[in-house]
Formats: structure tokens, C-alpha cells, sequence
């Protein structure tokens, strides 16, 4: 227990005592389950009883769904969660406390987001009973139980990292809410819109039209490798391997061969990886920006 | 202990420090006093390492705090001017807490964090959440925190603005026992009474630099002896008048209803002869003393 880092020890006994964490593990599984009571009673229930014949293939949809909600709790929950880390601890005037001991700035950055992350998982492990109902018909296999809960943590990281690097440079909250919400949504909303106007606008020039068959086209390019910082894509890649489902993103990047043949089979781990990266970068900076002693490139 | 040179430090066009060169000693128990906006604090966290000099250095122990940053931290208590504590944490684990931000062991924590809650008489709130205290309390709960790694030298930014008299003086009595175990301690305050009381020395500054520092006995004693005597009587009759006005080391005599004020050059002997003289001249006297010597009084002279 001694090697714990100890700020995130702290955080998590703080966030055991909260009000808030019952609420949202309580309000989070009941959406799931009655989620998952809705399909069983579509699927054996009705469906058994209209057509006599009970569609297995409806577990994968209801696998693929409860993996939407957790991606998107994810992706909504960790900004809020990660921009009050270390902008909280300034704005309560105890950051002063924790940077005058011995404490090295990375440990604080690194404690947060271990903090911030954790609750994310707990959420997902907590919803295990509900999502054994995929299990007992069958389909999905724990391997892919566990795939998908990297993934989910590499996601929660990834964005987490951006809203502690918020947290850091912004003196308010509010402010770094705000930033790592922003951020979230262009990554994970405009990015791909964006490339997909660009896709438009070239088609449109060389043909003079455009249709809504351009739009299966998918992104062209090396603008597509833009996509590997994307969560819904990398979530769509993982899904794929699993469910069998969203194909189609793959199947298109895949169709540009060479290196892209190469991403379309590994592009979650490829993506994965890439994410990875700007999170050990961004957290790189954050603890160096905390540093009070760190010389900071200001005009002399 | 610390060597502060010629530290300069401007937030935005404002400037904060401006030259500041000082020096404390192992084991003083030091008052650092000045107008508010004078650098204080400014000077203190530079210290604690939690704000970096635009230039000048300064030295602990012979080695710059912004480069043996990480060692001097866990030999520096800091108690800072404003702070906040965390929801949900009892005071028993806020103590833990810090402690561990120390590296300190299990069993290491638990017996200082003991000792400690002792000391400052704090121990029946050890199960009492942290942000339910009152501000005094967090206050004394601060210093007993900065006390948590043992550190050779305490900063304390106005410890005790906002404590009753009670905690100040138990304050002031564990900063002089800290003291006497050879802690070296700097603490600001604007309570100058309280800190001629309990420190060894002291420095003023304005405006980013330095005006004077020294010890405080010494100090004090200076002031004393420049002091004029002060007389009370009841009765002055003329023979007494001429005695004083005719003694060779009165001069000066500023003459109010009821009192007389002079300046006295002499030693406590001779000012008991005067005084028995007087009595003998036919004067009632009610009061005779020389004012001490007040850092108030000093403070006001060299901050103007
Ligand atoms: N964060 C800051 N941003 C801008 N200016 C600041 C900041 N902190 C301090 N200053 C300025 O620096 C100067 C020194 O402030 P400092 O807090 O060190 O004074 P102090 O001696 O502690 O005063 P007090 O007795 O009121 O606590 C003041 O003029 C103040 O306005
Ligand atoms: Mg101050």
C-alpha cells in the first residue's frame, strides 16, 4: 500500500465518501438494465411470440449498444472529471499545500488522472452483472469483454489527458470545463465532420456534383490517418473485431491499400497506440507546466 | 541557514521584490514585518519553492532552493497566508495525507501525526472532518501539517491572523520550544507586540528591499534608551522643578497636565537618585518610567 501514489489514494477515499458516486453508479446501471430487460422482453418475449422464432443475432445489438452508452459515458463524464483535478485544488487553495512537499508535480498529474480514470472504471465493472446478460446466450466472449475495457481506459486516458492539461493551464474550473469539453467534441464530433466536408468540397470540384453516394466514400487520404486521434472511429474499429458491426468505415479506409490495408485490420490497436502517445505527451507538459520552479519561456 | 541575494521578482508591470538581500540564522526564530504589499509573501514562497525569482538566489543550507528544489521541500515546513482544506477527510487522514507526500511509512505517520495532534492539543478532533472546522482550528491544523516531515525550517505566512488568544499563545509557546530544539523558523505577521515577545530577530522590508534587521532585545533596548523618562505626579512644587531643570542629564523638559517628559541620559542609578531627590524637593509622584521600546514604534519610524 506504501507505493500507492498517494494523491490518488486520497482522491479515491474522498470520492468513496461522496454522495455523488452512489447517484451515479445507482442512476448509470438502471439505465443499463432497463436497457437490457427492454431487449430480452423484444427479444424473447415478442418477437417469440409474432414470429415464433427468437433472433439471436439481437444480443450483438444489445452488446453494441451498452458498448455505446459506456464509450459515450466515458467521453462525457472524464472532461468534467479531469478539468476540476488540478484547477479544484487551485481554485480551493490547496495546491499551494500539496506543491510545497515533496510531491513531484508528474506524481500529482499522473495521481489525477489515475483518479479520474478509476471512477470510469469502476462504473464499467460495476455494470459487469447487467452486461453478464450478453454472456448467458452467448456470442461475445470474455477476451472481447476485456478488449473492450482497454480500449474503454485507453479512451478514458486519452481524453482525460486533455482535460488535466486544461486543468493545469486554466486558474478557473469553469474555464477548464469548458476547454476539455470543446476539445472533446472537436476530436470526437467536428474532426470527422471536418474531413468529410474537405471530402466533399474535392469531390464537388472534380465532378461538378456531388450525390449522397459520395458519402459512403468515406475519407480519402492521408486525411484518413487523422482519424486514428478519433475515439468513435477507434470504438467502431474495436466493435467491428467483435460484433461484426460498422464494417463499413473499415472497409473503405481499407480500400486505399498500401499502408491504409495495413490500418484497416490493426486500427484499433494502431489507434490505440497513437492515442496513447498524445496522452504521455500531454501529461508530459502538464507536470512540467505545474512546476512552479520549471523556467517558463516569458519574455525578459 | 537561508541567504537571500538581491531577489527580484515583478508580476506583470507591478514589481513585487526589488533587490531583497537578507540573511537568517540557524536556529532563529525570525519576525519578518513590513506594509501590506511589501513582498512577504512574495519572499516566503520563493522560499518554500512554489514561485520562481525573475533573478537573485537564494541559498539554504549553502544550496539553492531552484535547483535542490525536491530535497530542501522535505526539509521546509510552509504554512501559507491563504489555504484550503479538502471535503470528505478527517483530520486524523489529512495528516496522513501530507505525510505520505513525504514518503513517510505507516507506522512513521501514525505516531507523529499522534504526537503532533498532541501538541497542538488537537487531539480529540482527530475524527472530525476537516472542512467542518473552523477557521482557527484549519489554522492550527496548518501549522501541525507543516510539522509533519520534521522539517528544519518552518515558513509561516501570518500564521496566526484569525486564531483567539488562546491558540495564539500556544502558537507562540511551540514556536519558541520549536525554536529552542533548533528549528530555524520565519514568520510573518502585523502583530508586532506578539513577535517582539517571541522572536530573536527581525526583519523589516518595504517595498521589495530591506530596511533593517537585527536582534530584537538588542533592538528593543536601543529604543528604550533613546526613550524619554515619563513622570506622573500629584503634587510638583517649584523647589522640585528647579532640582529636575537644573540636573545635567535632563534636557528637554515637555511639561502636559499632571506629567512631565524628558529625555535621560543617565543610567537607572543615577535615575533613582533623581527620583529620590525629587521626592525629597517635596513632589508627589505617582508614576516615574521610561516607555519600552515598541517594534511598533520602530516599524512606524522606518516604513515612512
Ligand atoms: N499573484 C499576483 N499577481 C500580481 N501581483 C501580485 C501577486 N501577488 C502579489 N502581487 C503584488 O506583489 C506585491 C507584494 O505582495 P505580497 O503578497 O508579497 O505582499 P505582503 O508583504 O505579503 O503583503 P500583506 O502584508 O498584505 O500580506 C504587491 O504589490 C502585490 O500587489
Ligand atoms: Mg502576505
Amino acid at each position: 500500500m506504501r507505493h500507492i501514489n498517494p494523491v490518488y489514494k486520497r482522491e479515491l477515499k474522498q470520492t468513496a465518501r461522496m454522495k455523488k458516486t452512489l447517484v451515479m453508479l445507482l442512476v448509470y446501471n438502471l439505465l443499463l438494465a432497463c436497457f437490457g430487460l427492454l431487449v430480452f422482453y423484444l427479444m424473447f418475449d415478442r418477437d417469440g411470440r409474432i414470429s415464433n422464432r427468437v433472433e439471436y443475432s439481437g444480443i450483438l445489438t444489445l452488446y453494441t449498444v451498452m458498448s455505446i452508452l459506456e464509450f459515450g459515458m466515458v467521453l462525457l463524464i472524464v472532461p468534467a472529471v479531469t478539468a476540476g483535478a488540478v484547477a479544484g485544488e487551485r481554485e480551493k487553495q490547496t495546491l499551494d499545500l500539496l506543491l510545497s512537499t515533496k510531491v513531484s508535480p508528474l506524481q500529482i498529474v499522473i495521481g489525477k488522472l489515475a483518479a479520474s480514470i478509476s471512477m470510469v472504471i469502476l462504473l464499467a465493472v460495476s455494470s459487469l452483472p447487467v452486461l453478464a446478460i450478453v454472456f448467458s446466450i452467448g456470442g461475445i466472449t470474455l477476451f472481447d469483454m476485456a478488449n473492450f475495457l482497454i480500449f474503454i481506459i485507453v479512451t478514458a486516458i486519452y481524453i482525460g489527458s486533455f482535460g488535466i492539461f486544461f486543468s493545469v493551464c486554466c486558474k478557473r474550473v469553469t474555464v477548464a470545463t469548458v476547454c476539455s469539453y470543446s476539445t472533446m467534441i472537436v476530436l470526437v464530433i467536428l474532426l470527422p465532420i471536418l474531413l468529410y466536408a474537405v471530402e466533399f468540397a474535392e469531390v464537388f470540384r472534380k465532378i461538378g456534383y456531388t450525390s449522397f453516394t459520395a458519402l459512403s466514400r468515406c475519407i480519402s487520404g492521408k486525411r484518413a490517418l487523422l482519424l486514428l486521434f478519433n475515439p468513435p472511429v477507434s470504438f467502431i474499429s474495436v466493435i467491428k473485431n467483435q460484433a461484426g458491426r460498422g464494417g463499413n468505415v473499415m472497409a473503405s479506409i481499407g480500400s486505399e491499400g498500401g499502408v491504409f490495408y495495413f490500418l484497416s485490420k490493426h486500427w484499433d490497436i494502431v489507434s490505440l497506440l497513437c492515442q496513447l502517445l498524445v496522452a504521455i505527451v500531454l501529461i508530459g507538459i502538464s507536470a512540467h507546466k505545474l512546476n512552479p520552479l520549471a523556467k517558463s519561456r516569458k519574455r525578459a | 541557514m537561508i541567504k537571500i541575494r538581491n531577489l527580484r521578482k515583478v508580476y506583470g508591470d507591478i514589481p513585487a521584490l526589488c533587490g531583497l538581500t537578507m540573511e537568517i540564522g540557524s536556529c532563529e526564530l525570525f519576525g519578518f514585518v513590513g506594509p501590506n504589499g511589501a513582498g512577504k509573501t512574495t519572499t516566503m514562497k520563493i522560499i518554500a519553492g512554489l514561485l520562481r525569482a525573475d533573478s537573485g538566489e537564494i541559498l539554504i543550507d549553502g544550496e539553492r532552493v531552484t535547483v535542490h528544489a525536491k530535497k530542501l521541500k522535505g526539509e521546509i515546513g510552509y504554512v501559507p497566508d491563504f489555504f484550503g482544506v479538502y471535503d470528505n477527510l478527517k483530520v486524523q487522514e489529512y495528516m496522513e495525507f501530507y505525510a505520505s507526500l513525504y514518503g513517510m511509512s505507516g507506522r512513521e505517520t501514525r505516531k507523529r501525526t499522534e504526537e503532533l495532534l498532541g501538541m497542538l492539543n488537537m487531539t480529540e478532533w482527530r475524527e472530525e472532518m476537516v472542512d467542518s472546522l473552523s477557521r482557527g482550528m484549519k489554522q492550527k491544523l496548518c501549522v501541525a501539517r507543516a510539522l509533519v516531515n520534521n522539517p528544519k525550517l518552518l515558513v509561516l505566512d501570518e500564521p496566526a491572523s484569525g486564531m483567539e488568544p488562546k491558540y495564539r499563545r500556544q502558537l507562540k509557546e511551540l514556536l519558541q520550544q520549536l525554536c529552542a530544539e533548533g528549528k530555524t523558523i520565519l514568520i510573518s505577521s502585523h502583530n508586532l507586540q506578539e513577535l517582539s515577545e517571541m522572536c530573536t530577530n527581525i526583519g523589516v522590508i518595504d517595498k521589495g528591499r530591506l530596511l533593517m534587521q537585527g536582534n530584537v532585545q538588542e533592538i528593543l533596548q536601543e529604543q528604550t534608551i533613546s526613550n524619554p523618562y515619563v513622570l506622573q505626579y500629584i503634587r510638583f512644587p517649584e523647589e522640585a522643578m528647579a532640582l529636575l531643570k537644573s540636573h545635567a542629564l535632563v534636557k528637554n523638559i515637555a511639561i502636559r497636565e499632571n506629567s512631565l517628559s524628558f529625555p535621560f541620559t543617565g543610567t537607572r542609578e543615577e535615575a533613582a537618585a533623581l527620583l529620590s531627590g525629587l521626592v525629597a524637593a517635596g513632589a508627589e509622584i505617582s508614576s516615574f518610567f521610561r516607555e519600552e521600546g515598541s517594534l511598533e514604534k520602530l516599524f512606524l519610524e522606518v516604513t515612512t
